[in-house]
């Protein structure tokens, strides 16, 4: 056990006895938490040499997914679907070593970030513009292709929609609870905490017109080391346990 | 000695575990009169229209213009304000799971998730923020084939997730269902009044009978409006009201 696990106060040391039967749990997470940032990393270096037609239109996806359908699942953010499937271990392990800490929060942590999981998933339809493209691409008369980009024009709006804004709005909110939670605890360090804060505030950057990117591009940074602190935290108490 | 020593910490530990769970109830009180403020805003909000327009009698291109005169109007009328009273139920619901948890933790389980579904699907579906896009598109497109296929665009984001059509009628329905039950729920565990459940039953079965005319018999829309929804709304206005009290008074007296 480390030094960082040796004192408890009382509902503290209770919280680690009630997670010594998870260890699979935290060994799992802390490898999804890993997977996270090659996940992010992935998506960084292909964002860079390939850049995406984020405001284009549907004709813009389709020629992209014609072109190289791996590029354009990527782009249209298929790898982040595996993300937000990932992120569902890492809750409930943070839940799992947290409730006895704050039950009351780190419940609607768990609840929260499971409807930010599902509402991710329905924005991202990246097989239906896969699909689409193609039967584009076999179109013969110019009415059957504007059929097709009439469809994905809905897919690119349900992309930029209200599914995917409030995934990220819980994204932030969800990260801002568990950081309080962390904060009264000794299982996580404060530092970790205070990361996962920072990247909460950060992620609101994306509503500051110009330069709101860069801002949240932040918040991706500081989320990849904070996966890292966690990933290391969870195989400790995975070993401890 | 040592034993009361051991049991006095065990003890404590249980006090500290059941002072936070009251925290739930708190926090579920507070998230009920949010939950009550947005349904008063949507309701003020309507006030100001002159004519009831009946869901799903508007065109895509009329909604683009919409949303190119105020955004705000667009949104509000496709439902953004209903996102956040279903989030901000999320907690109450979660207050009253816990407050029913020994006598009837299942059913009120249950009701839990179907309400969670029954967010979810809402969330996922809703046409706000997608036709807010293709309506700055369309302010952009030069062609009439590129305005034609935002329209159709448009149309498709609508038939899945315009408020009160055939597309949102599965989310609307499991949240009134989820309402009715959990205020079932609450009539049998006792735990709160029974005229708190009763106007909750009563209300929200209103709200459940609005929402099936509105959806699948338009003609009789205003019918429904003025006779099930008022009469529902003003119910589920009181129902938040006195499960808010109540919370407070549970996380109060477990304190």
């Amino acid at each position: 056990m480390t030094a960082e696990t040796t004192t408890f106060p009382t509902n503290q040391s209770r919280a680690e006895n009630v997670s010594s039967g998870w260890s699979s749990l935290y060994k799992l997470s802390g490898i999804s938490a890993l997977l996270l940032v090659a996940i992010v990393i992935i998506q960084l270096i292909v964002f860079t040499i390939a850049p995406p037609p984020l405001d284009g239109t549907a004709i813009d996806w389709f020629i992209l997914f014609q072109k190289n359908p791996i590029i354009g699942l990527i782009h249209f953010e298929f790898l982040m679907i595996i993300y937000v499937i990932l992120c569902i271990p890492i809750a409930l392990a943070l839940y799992t070593l947290l409730r006895g800490v704050n039950p009351s929060w780190t419940a609607i942590y768990l609840i929260l970030s499971l409807l930010g999981v599902i509402c991710f998933i329905a924005a991202r339809p990246a097989f239906e513009m896969l699909h689409l493209s193609h039967e584009y691409a076999a179109a013969e008369t110019e009415m059957q292709k504007a059929a097709f980009l009439a469809a994905g024009e809905a897919k690119v709006a349900t992309f930029h929609g209200t599914a995917f804004y409030i995934n990220y709005i819980l994204g932030s909110l969800t990260g801002l609870i568990i950081s309080m939670v962390m904060l009264k605890t000794t299982l996580f360090s404060k530092a970790t905490a205070y990361i996962r804060i920072a990247s909460s505030i950060c992620d609101f950057g994306l509503f500051v017109p110009t330069i709101g990117m860069f801002i949240a591009i932040f918040s991706m940074l500081f989320l990849v080391i904070w996966n890292i602190m966690i990933a290391r935290r969870l195989f400790q108490l995975a070993n401890a346990s | 000695m040592k034993t009361t020593k051991i049991m006095n910490k065990e003890m404590s530990q249980g006090e500290a575990i059941v002072f936070h769970w009251q925290k739930l109830y708190t926090i579920g009180a507070i998230a009920a009169i949010l939950a009550m403020l947005v349904n008063v805003s949507d309701v003020v909000l309507g006030f100001g229209a002159t004519e009831v327009v009946i869901n799903g009698t508007r065109s895509a291109a009329e909604w683009f213009a919409i949303f190119q005169e105020s955004p705000f109007d667009g949104l509000y009328s496709l439902g953004i304000l209903n996102i956040f009273y279903m989030i901000a139920m999320l907690p109450v619901y979660f207050a009253l799971l816990w407050a029913h948890r020994r006598r009837q933790g299942v059913q009120a389980g249950l009701v839990m998730i179907v309400f969670l579904l029954a967010t979810s699907i809402y969330i996922s579906t809703n046409a706000a923020i997608p036709l807010l896009v293709l309506s700055n598109k369309y302010a952009l497109a030069t062609t009439d084939i590129q305005k034609t296929i935002l329209i159709a665009a448009g149309e498709s984001i609508l038939a899945r997730g315009e408020d009160f059509t055939p597309g949102s009628f599965i989310s609307l329905l499991l949240g009134t269902i989820a309402a009715i039950s959990i205020s079932i729920v609450m009539l049998q565990g006792g735990i709160f009044g029974r005229r708190n459940a009763w106007i909750g039953i009563i209300g929200f079965t209103c709200l459940f009978v609005f929402t099936i005319v509105a959806t699948f018999i338009p003609a009789l829309y205003n019918i429904a409006f003025y006779g099930f929804a008022s009469i529902g709304g003003i119910l589920a206005l009181t129902w938040f009201a006195l499960v808010a009290r109540r919370l407070f008074q549970l996380g109060i007296s477990e304190e």
